[in-house]
C-alpha cells in the first residue's frame, strides 16, 4: 500500500525542480526525462517552450483561435500522460505537434464548438497527411481523457499559469474515474506500474505479491481499464444524444434465426 | 414430419452471408419478393466452394471480400449497400463510435446492419441498440442477444466490419438472372476475386479437396464444415433450378430456354448434392470423423470426384443458358 501513498505524495511540486529558473536551463531531452519521473515543473517548462508553436499548428488546421486553444490544452494533457511512450526525448516538439494535429483532426471531425461538422474523409482529403496508423496512435488512455475533458470540462480559467493547473486537475479527474473500475489491490498494482514505471518485480516486493500475480493483475487491470474507458466514453455519447433530443434506444423485431 | 423438416430447411442455410441477406430483406419493401432459395441462387451462394488444398481450412467459405460475399448479391436482389470501413481491434473509442453510429443509422431507418464475427466468425445481423445500457442487439448462427459496445473491441477475429442497405434499385428479373449466371460461371472457373490464392474456388475447389485427402493432412473440423456449407449450398442450387420453370412460364424465347436448360442442368446438381450428402454422413459436422484414415480418404475422393464431374457438366449447361440469354435477336 505504501506505493500508493508515495504516488499521492507526488502531488506537490515543491520536492521536484524547486529552485526558480532551473528548468529553463535544461535541454528538452533532460526535461522529458524529468517529466517522466512525474516532475510537473519540468513538464511546465516543456509546455512554455512549445505551446506557441503547437498553437500555430492547431490554428492552421482549425482556423479557429478558441478551438485551437482547446486542442492544444487537450494535447498537452495527452502528452503529459504519454510521456513515457516517447522513444526519443529530443523529439518532444515534433511528437507534441503530431498529437496536436491528431487532436485537431478529431475535433474537426466531430464538429468543434463552432459547430462546424466535417466528415473524417473530407478532412483527411483536405489535409492528406494522416495515415490510419497515425490516427490510431493517438488512441491510448489519453483519448478517453480527451473526451472526459471535452464533455465534462469547465470553462477555461485564466490564472497566470493555467496550463499546469488544468492539466493536473483534468488528468486526475479522468484517471480517478477510470480507475474506479479496479479494486484496491488492482489499483495499487496498476498505479505503481503505470505512473511509477515500477517493474513487476519491484511491485511484487513492495506489495508482497508473487511476480506472477503482479503480471496477471496488470494484464487483467489493463483490460478492465480499457473496457471502463469505452464505457465512460459511451456514457458521454448517450448524454450527448439525449441533449440533442435524439433516440438512445431502438430495437427492431428480432430477425429470423440464422 | 418430412414436410416440416423441409419447411424449416428452407429458412436456414449454412451460408451465413446469404442467411444474413435474407434476414435483412424481411425489413424491406421486398420482404415477400424472395425465398431463401431465390437469395441463394441469385447471389450465387448456392454455387460456391472454396477449399484449401492442404487442410480444407474452415476459413474457406468466407475468404472473399464483403463486396463478393454480400454487396454484389444485394445489388442483384435490387438493393444498394455500403460498407463500414472496417478496422482491426482493439481500437480507440472514436472508431468504435463510428461503427456503432453506422449500425444505429440504419436501425433508425428500420433495417438492421450485417456484422462480421459478432459472436462467432460468421456473418450476423445487428438489429437494435441501447445507448444507456451500451449494448447492440445481434443475431448470428450461434446465438441471439446483447453485445456490449466494449465487446466490439474484443471480437474473436479482432476486426470490426459492418454493411448496411442504403436503397432499392429497379431491377429487371431477366437481367438479375443473367447477372447471377455470369457470376456462377465465373466463380466455377475460378475467376472470382479472392482474398487468398492458396484457396481454390469453383470446380478447382473439388480438385483441391481431393488433393487434401491425398495429402492426408485434412483438418477434421474444416472438412466437415466445408462439407456442410457446400452440401447445403448445392441443396439450394437444386431447389433454385427446380423453381425456375414455374417462375419463367411465359412464351418468350428466353423463358423457354430458361425452362429447358435449367431442367437439363438440374440432374447434375442433384448428383452433386447427393454425393455431398453421403460425404457429410461420413464426416459429420462438427467433430468430422476420420478424414485422414486411408479407407475414409479413398471413399471421400470417390464422392468428391462424382461431385466434381457432375458439377462440371452442370456448369457447362448453365454457361449455355447464359449465352442463350445474352443473344440479342
Amino acid at each position: 500500500m505504501h506505493v500508493v501513498t508515495e504516488v499521492a505524495g507526488r502531488g506537490s511540486a515543491e520536492e521536484e525542480l524547486d529552485h526558480e529558473g532551473a528548468a529553463a536551463e535544461l535541454k528538452d531531452e533532460q526535461l522529458v526525462e524529468l517529466a517522466r519521473t512525474g516532475d510537473r515543473e519540468a513538464f511546465g517548462e516543456l509546455v512554455r517552450r512549445h505551446r506557441a508553436r503547437a498553437l500555430g499548428v492547431a490554428s492552421t488546421i482549425t482556423r479557429d483561435g478558441q478551438l485551437a486553444e482547446d486542442i492544444v490544452q487537450e494535447a498537452l494533457v495527452s502528452a503529459f500522460l504519454r510521456i513515457e511512450t516517447l522513444m526519443d526525448p529530443g523529439r518532444f516538439r515534433y511528437w507534441l505537434e503530431r498529437i496536436v494535429r491528431n487532436q485537431a483532426m478529431m475535433k474537426l471531425r466531430r464538429g468543434g464548438p463552432g459547430g462546424r461538422a466535417s466528415t473524417f474523409s473530407e478532412i483527411a482529403h483536405r489535409w492528406g497527411k494522416f495515415t490510419e496508423e497515425e490516427w490510431n496512435e493517438c488512441s491510448l488512455l489519453d483519448r478517453m481523457l480527451f473526451r472526459i475533458v471535452e464533455r465534462h470540462g469547465e470553462a477555461p480559467c485564466n490564472e497566470t499559469d493555467p496550463q499546469a493547473r488544468l492539466i493536473r486537475k483534468e488528468m486526475f479527474e479522468g484517471l480517478y474515474e477510470l480507475l474506479l473500475c479496479l479494486n484496491a489491490k488492482e489499483r495499487a498494482v496498476f498505479e505503481a506500474h503505470v505512473y511509477r514505471q515500477l517493474s513487476p518485480t519491484e511491485i511484487s516486493d513492495a506489495l508482497g505479491m508473487s511476480v506472477g500475480a503482479v503480471h496477471t493483475s496488470i494484464s487483467r487491470s489493463r483490460k478492465k481499464v480499457q473496457r471502463e474507458r469505452i464505457r465512460v466514453y459511451f456514457r458521454g455519447y448517450a448524454e450527448e444524444k439525449k441533449r440533442e433530443g435524439r433516440p438512445t434506444r431502438r430495437v427492431l423485431p428480432p430477425p429470423i434465426r440464422l | 414430419m418430412t414436410e416440416m423438416i423441409k419447411e424449416e430447411q428452407r429458412d436456414k442455410t449454412f451460408t451465413a452471408a446469404a442467411g444474413a441477406i435474407y434476414a435483412l430483406l424481411k425489413y424491406t419493401s421486398q420482404k415477400d419478393m424472395y425465398t431463401l432459395t431465390d437469395v441463394m441462387g441469385l447471389t450465387g451462394h448456392a454455387f460456391r466452394i472454396n477449399i484449401h488444398p492442404e487442410d480444407v481450412s474452415p476459413a474457406g467459405p468466407t475468404m472473399f471480400s464483403p463486396t463478393e460475399l454480400l454487396e454484389k448479391g444485394l445489388n442483384n436482389l435490387g438493393f444498394t449497400a455500403e460498407q463500414l470501413h472496417g478496422f482491426p481491434t482493439p481500437a480507440p473509442p472514436e472508431k468504435l463510435e463510428q461503427a456503432i453510429r453506422f449500425a444505429q443509422e440504419t436501425i433508425d431507418r428500420g433495417i438492421p446492419a450485417i456484422g462480421w464475427s459478432l459472436f462467432i466468425p460468421e456473418f450476423g445481423v445487428i438489429y437494435g441498440y441501447d445507448d444507456e445500457k451500451q449494448e447492440l442487439y445481434c443475431s448470428d448462427p450461434s446465438k441471439d442477444g446483447a453485445l456490449p459496445y466494449a465487446k466490439l473491441n474484443e471480437l474473436q477475429l479482432n476486426f470490426v466490419f459492418m454493411l448496411r442497405i442504403t436503397g432499392e434499385l429497379t431491377l429487371d428479373p431477366l437481367d438479375a438472372l443473367k447477372t447471377a449466371l455470369a457470376g456462377i460461371v465465373q466463380f466455377a472457373r475460378g475467376e472470382a476475386p479472392t482474398l487468398s490464392d492458396s484457396f481454390k474456388h469453383g470446380l478447382a475447389g473439388y480438385d483441391a479437396w481431393i488433393q487434401a485427402f491425398q495429402g492426408g493432412n485434412v483438418n477434421p473440423f474444416g472438412n466437415a464444415y466445408n462439407a456442410e456449407v457446400v452440401g447445403d449450398a448445392r441443396e439450394y442450387a437444386v431447389r433454385f433450378l427446380r423453381s425456375l420453370p414455374e417462375r419463367w412460364a411465359g412464351d418468350s424465347r428466353e423463358e423457354a430456354v430458361i425452362r429447358s436448360l435449367s431442367q437439363e442442368a438440374l440432374p447434375y446438381f442433384e448428383q452433386v448434392a447427393e454425393a455431398l450428402r453421403s460425404f457429410q454422413l461420413r464426416f459429420p459436422h462438427p467433430h468430422g470423423g476420420e478424414p485422414n484414415d486411408p479407407v475414409q480418404a479413398a471413399e471421400a475422393i470417390k464422392l468428391l470426384t462424382i461431385a466434381r464431374d457432375n458439377e462440371t457438366a452442370g456448369i457447362a449447361v448453365l454457361e449455355r443458358l447464359y449465352e442463350e440469354l445474352s443473344k440479342t435477336e
